[in-house]
């Protein structure tokens, strides 16, 4: 620990409007990126995790989105405040992208190689074969065998697990210094989720990058992250190193959500399902959000809004940050 | 949980899809999905079927109902031949068995009201009408966990838990005996992944229903599943009894399976086994074993014969040279370089 970091998210607020009401997806959520870390950001569908990644990169359309507030910043600088020719010498550059859908990402027209160099061709100028040989070397990095012939293939001909690793190419050809990963492994196989997760690691380490997780898998993140931000209805409930909160849980919320999933390893648990759902973001619950679903709310639960303190945003919360 | 009587049984079980196309559509080749599979499910209980996506797992699912025809092989439920059966004789055998897909989105009309949808099933198959067909879609609803009132809303207006729940109140509506679920939760978060999985076991417990399980997630099967059968290739290398096959695998593939899915304990991390390559085309199946171009443990034998299946204790079986005297000298691999597709035979 104690390193530095990156990527410093403070106090972000994204709105979308929605027939004339006011949606706040995002509620002042801070967030760091520390170098050579991977930043686990867990929760439901629904939490904010994907608007979060997507602000970073200022992603969000606009309209209906908005980001209303707080600042990220980036080795220093405040992304919110770039032009839009400064964001784009960013985004694929030194933060890049993968989402979770490797059938859609890819154009289906254009042959994997041309679009691994598309990078290459717009943020180091590369031309012909320069730009072809940087495309092989890239789509051997992260694994692909005969990485000539698959640069000459259309997406269709391959299988989910090898456009997830083109699409993984395309997001590490110019070496980002922060990859931000959005359900990288979701739609995947067990087995082809362990290889890609196991690239992904690989490569971090490799080539020194961090790497922010968004996943709804506490298996994804127990084999990943390093640190762990739950996130609920648009706010981070609780922070910490990934074994603190995977094995001390302190938010009622980060226990229910470990109750939940069913597991592969360990003695079979009957499964304890949060009742209810994530609420919608133009009417969040007074008080702690979390309280209508929280099985140990109390009357002050309904009334007053509970700060981060000490890494969790519980006033019940169990045990102190280790 | 057993009741020991069998509802399904399946003995043979074939699939092949022709491939037309160059000059004058002649055959280009055949698609293998199903290559012989026999399994049973008992009354009241659930068998999981797990294995890769291209494994043949909802081809078998979608077979079973005579979505698809199957090749050749039988299809026995409560002793009746389903794939003799014409259309009209398969009809009222159809309301015992119905099938819950993976995609909650993809399985309801937008511009129906869920309610709507619910009775329409009723109405076809001509079991109530009008009000009655109201009523008892309100109380399908409720089965499911939601509010009758919730039968005016539409498709969009639901979670993709909540649209689960409403495919499951269509499939329960025809009161049938056995459920295909096919990937019921894959497209759900954790929390809503373990409300549709306790959801089934009430509905099993509460009707007495019978489930063919078909995933990709062990953690899914072992919460619903009491027998689970593993597939590769288009047929069943390993079946038994679901915490048996758990605690001590037979066939590298399942032991692979089971690696590769993530462990919860951030201690654990990296210990996983990793299963080189993908499962190959169904098109060109390897020779001998056709796990053995990714299998850890292949020795020769793996290369050249097809091993057979046996029957290594009391309500298991594998298909495996390990547990069938031995698989001869290690396979020579290329160093460095994941075993990948088939290999020419």
């Amino acid at each position: 620990m104690g390193k530095e970091s990156l990527l410093e998210v403070e106090d972000l607020r994204v709105c979308f409007a929605s027939d004339g009401e006011t949606a706040r997806v995002v509620d002042e959520v801070s967030l760091a990126v520390r170098e050579s870390e991977v930043l686990g950001l867990v929760g439901e569908s629904g939490c904010g995790k994907s608007v979060t990644a997507l602000s970073i990169l200022r992603l969000i359309p606009e309209p209906p989105g908005r980001i209303a507030g707080g600042s990220i910043r980036f080795r220093g600088r405040d992304l919110l405040r770039l032009s839009e020719s400064e964001m784009r010498k960013i985004r694929g550059n030194a933060i890049s992208m993968v989402f979770q859908e490797p059938m859609t990402s890819l154009n289906p027209v254009l042959t994997c190689g041309f679009q691994v160099e598309e990078a290459f061709r717009r943020h180091r100028r590369l031309r012909g074969a320069a730009a072809r040989e940087a495309a092989v070397e890239a789509l051997h990095l992260v694994g692909i065998p005969d990485p000539e012939a698959r640069a000459a293939e259309y997406p269709h001909r391959l299988s989910g697990g090898m456009r997830q690793r083109v699409l993984l190419a395309i997001a590490l050809g110019c070496r980002p210094a922060l990859l931000i990963a959005d359900e990288p492994t979701t739609a995947l196989d067990v087995t082809i989720q362990a290889q890609i997760l196991r690239v992904l690691l690989d490569l971090k380490e490799q080539l020194g990058m961090s790497v922010l997780l968004i996943t709804h898998d506490l298996g994804v993140v127990a084999e990943a992250a390093d640190r762990v931000a739950v996130m609920y209805a648009g706010e981070i409930v609780e922070e910490g190193d990934v074994v603190s909160v995977l094995e001390r849980p302190r938010h009622p919320y980060t226990r229910a959500l470990l109750r939940a999933a069913p597991r592969a390893d360990g003695a079979p648990e009957t499964l304890r399902p949060i009742e209810g759902s994530v609420p919608d973001p133009r009417d969040h619950p007074s008080g702690c959000r979390f309280h209508p679903r929280c099985p140990i709310a109390e009357e002050r639960c309904k009334e007053a809004h509970p700060p981060l303190a000490g890494s969790v945003r519980c006033f019940l919360a169990e045990g102190e940050g280790s | 949980m057993t009741c020991g009587s069998v509802l399904l049984s399946v003995r043979g079980l074939r699939k092949e899809y022709p491939l037309r196309g160059g000059l004058l559509g002649r055959g280009r080749g055949l698609v293998r999905a199903v290559r012989g599979v026999s399994f049973a499910v008992e009354e009241g209980s659930a068998l999981g079927l797990v294995g890769e996506s291209g494994a043949g797992k909802s081809t078998i699912g979608r077979t079973l109902l005579r979505l698809e025809e199957p090749t050749e092989g039988e299809i026995l439920f409560r002793g009746r031949d389903l794939s003799r059966l014409s259309m009209r004789e398969l009809r009222p055998l159809r309301r015992e068995m119905q099938i819950v897909f993976q995609d909650p989105f993809g399985s309801l009309n937008p511009r129906i009201p869920v309610g709507r949808a619910i009775r329409e099933v009723l109405e076809v198959h001509r079991i109530v009408r009008g009000r009655a067909a109201r009523e008892e879609a309100g109380n399908l609803l409720e089965v499911v966990g939601l509010k009758r009132a919730d039968g005016e809303r539409y498709p969009h207006e639901f979670s993709a838990g909540q649209r689960q729940r409403i495919c499951i109140a269509r499939a329960l509506s025809l009161s049938p005996r056995f459920i295909v679920a096919d990937e019921p939760v894959s497209a759900l978060d954790m929390s809503n992944q373990a409300q549709i999985v306790n959801l089934l076991l009430a509905l099993q417990e509460k009707l007495g229903l019978s489930y063919l399980l078909i995933t990709h997630n062990l953690a899914v099967v072992r919460q619903i599943a009491g027998r689970l059968a593993v597939l590769y290739l288009g047929k069943i290398v390993e079946e038994g009894p679901t915490p048996d096959v758990f605690r001590a695998p037979l066939h590298p593939y399942t032991e692979a399976l089971l690696a590769a899915s993530p462990s919860r304990d951030p201690r654990a991390r990296g210990r996983a086994l990793l299963l080189s390559g993908e499962i190959p085309s169904s098109l060109r199946i390897p020779s001998g074993c056709p796990f053995h171009p990714r299998c850890p443990r292949a020795g020769e034998k793996c290369r050249a014969e097809i091993p057979r299946e046996i029957a290594p204790g009391p309500s298991r079986r594998v298909s495996c040279h390990i547990h069938d005297g031995g698989t001869g000298p290690p396979l020579e691999r290329r160093q460095g370089q994941a075993p990948r597709g088939p290999i020419p035979s």
